[in-house]
């Protein structure tokens, strides 16, 4: 049940009218965890139950950790936690690769066992579910957090639809104590929630799917494109995955909030950083956040020598790159940002003691160059990405650095040219809450038709026949 | 204590500000939103009928301009039918006809009896009056036109579907209310059920370049005749990889051969209109390749034959059987002519139906 469908509209009309009409504060609970559960069917009845079950372990655990006080044994409860969501989601998600790749390094080696593969389906959503499983035992370990004491409310917690699939990761320090308090009825509320989902349909509707028209048929196929193309391909392919994966968040947090729910923001106009570090700030913000607490800071972060930081940065952008999926290339494309991370990290040292060079990138144009390389950086590295295998990334980027004759691209060029410079104007608008101001100001009818306007632009441009998201393989 | 009176005041003042224009905000939201969609549906109803369905809205625009053209006392005949029509009837390759009559070939795709009748009721509805209707009938669509073709194909009769068609097309759907009830929330969301021909017609260039979409359309020639790249000549090749396919779907159309009763209901529906509006008709097997007619049973013969004698008898209507007039050379699969096929055929309509037609205007 996608968002951008007519099932989740008729769905998520039903669930919010019986929402708002019940009286009871635990009768809405329980809607919402049966609608989340009926959500997650939609895709795999059976596959809800294993997110159902592992969401009761890591309920049990956690109140065993509360419930104890010696550390060992909290200790223990935490690994099994650990080993539970770690191992299913690698079970699920990496088994197969682990085996494929093992198999290949056989072979190299000069061997010849063929190793079985298992014949899993991928749960939609579980790499988001597990790490929120994961910092909800970890905040109780540490005693951040009490552990949850009403199992409704902490199966709400993972399985809350708008969140489940696709993100963003939420915290169960700011989820649960929402689930408690008593929702009334607020029109601002629903005012945002609304322009939430408006936003995400027109990002969706009228730029992922669209720029997916440009990107996948030369992504499948990129040895008969010329280079125009290629870059076209690229470049659409840049604005797909932002439109996609923030579209789906702002669909999440429109949904969230006309239950009356806040989910964190994921996404704030990566676009326009103005570095590496910046960008990833920007960037999925729930998953480098999280990344950051329960990976990095754990490992030493930025206390250390440089070689310790550097060691930190590279193992968690490659854990990173490798929770995007099962291929060498998500782990490659982590490790290339790991290196520019790293290498930004110098280069601002160096900047340190060179005032007047500091001056220069920090100016208007020098921070325009800064955003055109950085937009280009992370779109070079999309690449690697999007590209299934390491020959298919090759060809790209050898047809992206010469001249190759080759076939033009599939959707004329005026289409991302258009969309670009919208994307670029509202990133310059939005950046530092300039959108709030203009929105603020703003009479309500000619914000109210402006909002008519986008949504029936947005219909408009929706390609023929449904598109998945593509953050829900991740 | 008395200062915190007024903060407590000033914030329930800006929450109720807030909720004031929320309100507002959502309300000209949906306002907009249905504005716009009403907008859209009147244009779509009244100056842009090409947007609502485009391959009846460019032949009408054609149409008109050819009218446009010709002396005033010229005849006009109009001929209706599917694919085969649209690929088979060439205005002009038929030379001059008596008085300067203007033929325009208003075969659609996909079209049948439904289609025939609809494409009549709009042409009328424009103050245009025929003086000679050619209906096409094909074996094929008369068992499969109305609740079949409708379900089948449901987006396509949703969409081409107006408020003056939707009584008529609902009567054909195996379920009325239902059809009524996607039709309507189809109206409510036009930018949306309409964007494809919205973009292909007015934004071809937001389209991938291999779209198909505008291909029922784009080789329409001024006189409505469809012109299609694979059907310049015959390709003995690629002739020969369509039959076997062709065989197999048509076999299954014959094997269980029956007149749909929507079918014939939209025949008896056109011949009556016809006959109230004082237009003559000549019904039209078109052409069909000799493997094709060799592919018929008695039963499709027999059928389709005792259909066409109740209309005779009924309505007084001309029929004429051309199925063996044109040889394979001239088709570029079962069904279709090809340009030069279409030629031939349209030279000998036009000699040996029309003209007589036309010069005894008796039944007039």
């Amino acid at each position: 049940m996608l968002f951008c469908s007519l099932q989740y509209l008729v769905f998520f009309t039903g669930v919010f009218v019986i929402h708002w009409l019940l009286p009871w504060r635990q009768a809405r609970v329980w809607l919402l965890l049966a609608a989340s559960l009926f959500f997650y069917a939609s895709w795999n009845e059976w596959l809800a139950l294993v997110v159902g079950v592992s969401s009761v372990i890591d309920y049990l655990l956690a109140r065993g950790m509360d419930r104890f006080s010696s550390h060992r044994v909290r200790k223990l409860l935490l690994f099994i936690s650990l080993a539970s969501n770690l191992g299913l989601l690698c079970y699920f998600k990496y088994a197969n690769f682990f085996l494929q790749s093992l198999e290949a390094a056989l072979h190299r080696a000069g061997g010849t066992a063929s190793l079985p593969l298992l014949r899993v389906i991928l749960p939609i959503g579980i790499s988001f579910y597990t790490f929120e499983a994961i910092n909800y035992t970890v905040d109780v370990y540490r005693r951040r957090i009490r552990a949850e004491r009403n199992l409704a409310h902490f199966v709400l917690f993972i399985t809350f639809f708008p969140h489940l699939v696709a993100g963003p990761i939420v915290r169960a320090r700011d989820f649960l104590p929402q689930i408690a308090r008593p929702k009334r009825w607020s029109w601002p509320r629903a005012r945002l929630g609304a322009e939430y989902l408006i936003l995400g349909l027109v990002k969706k509707l009228a730029v992922a799917d669209r720029m997916a028209m440009m990107a996948d048929p030369v992504f499948a196929n990129p040895g008969s494109y010329g280079t125009a193309a290629i870059w076209l391909a690229a470049l659409a392919y840049a604005l797909q995955i932002y439109c996609d994966f923030s579209g789906y968040t702002d669909m999440a947090l429109g949904s969230a909030h006309l239950l009356g729910y806040k989910l964190a923001i994921n996404f704030d106009m990566p676009y326009s950083a103005a570095n590496v570090s910046e960008f990833w700030r920007r960037w999925h913000i729930s998953l480098s956040t999280w990344l950051r607490d329960y990976l990095f800071i754990p490992l030493g972060g930025s206390r250390g020598s440089e070689w310790q930081t550097t060691r930190n940065l590279m193992l968690t952008m490659i854990l990173g790159g490798l929770w995007h999926g099962a291929n060498w290339t998500f782990i490659v494309w982590g490790m290339v940002h790991g290196s520019l991370l790293v290498g930004h990290r110098a280069f601002r040292r160096w900047c340190g003691p060179r005032p007047a060079l500091r001056s220069v990138l920090e100016s208007v144009p020098g921070t325009a160059v800064r955003i055109a390389v950085t937009f280009l950086t992370v779109t070079f590295c999309w690449v690697l990405f999007r590209a299934t295998t390491f020959e298919a990334a090759y060809v790209m980027f050898g047809r992206m650095l010469s001249w190759r004759a080759g076939l033009p691209g599939p959707l004329a060029g005026v289409s991302l040219w258009w969309t670009m410079a919208v994307m670029a104007v509202c990133h310059m608008v939005a950046r530092n809450g300039g959108w709030r101001r203009v929105v603020s100001r703003t009479p309500s009818p000619v914000l109210g038709f402006g909002y008519a306007g986008a949504l029936m632009i947005a219909l408009t441009l929706a390609p023929e026949g449904a598109k998945g998201f593509i953050y829900f393989q991740f | 204590m008395e200062c915190s009176r007024p903060m407590t005041k000033l914030r329930s003042r800006r929450r109720d500000e807030a909720s004031r224009r929320a309100r507002k905000v959502l309300g000209w939201l949906a306002v907009g939103f249905l504005l716009g969609q009403a907008s859209l549906f009147a244009v779509l109803e009244s100056i842009r009928p090409d947007l609502r369905d485009p391959e009846y809205g460019i032949r009408l625009y054609q149409l008109r301009d050819r009218l446009g053209e010709r002396s005033k006392s010229g005849p006009l005949v109009i001929t209706l039918g599917s694919s085969r029509t649209g690929m088979g009837i060439r205005p002009d390759a038929m030379g001059d006809l008596p008085d300067g009559a203007v033929v325009f070939n208003y075969g659609i795709n996909s079209g049948g009896p439904l289609i025939e009748l609809l494409c009549l009721r709009r042409i009328l509805a424009e103050g245009i009056t025929p003086d000679l209707v050619v209906a096409e009938i094909s074996p094929v669509s008369l068992r499969l036109d109305g609740e079949d073709a409708i379900r089948t194909d449901r987006a396509y009769y949703l969409r081409r579907t107006g408020l003056a068609d939707v009584d008529a097309v609902s009567r054909q759907a195996g379920r009325p209310d239902f059809f009524l009830g996607e039709w309507t929330w189809d109206q409510l969301t036009l930018s949306y059920s309409q964007r494809s021909f919205l973009l292909a017609i007015e934004a071809r260039r937001w389209l991938p370049r291999d779209s198909k979409i505008d291909v029922r359309w784009r080789g329409v020639d001024p006189h409505g005749f469809q012109r299609l790249p694979n059907f310049e000549h015959h390709d003995a090749v690629r002739y020969q990889a369509i039959l076997a396919a062709s065989e197999k779907s048509v076999a299954k159309h014959y094997s269980e051969f029956h007149v749909s009763p929507t079918a014939e209901a939209c025949l008896r529906e056109l011949l009556e209109t016809c006959r109230d509006q004082n237009i003559r008709v000549v019904l039209v097997l078109m052409p069909e390749s000799p493997s094709l007619r060799s592919w018929a049973t008695t039963t499709v013969h027999d059928r389709v034959n005792g259909l066409l004698d109740g209309f005779k008898r009924d309505y007084h209507a001309s029929v004429v059987d051309s199925r063996d007039w044109i040889t394979e050379d001239g088709f570029g699969d079962t069904e279709h002519m090809t340009v030069e096929g279409a030629g031939r055929f349209s030279q000998r309509f036009a000699r040996d139906v029309l003209t007589p037609l036309l010069q005894n205007p008796a039944g007039k």
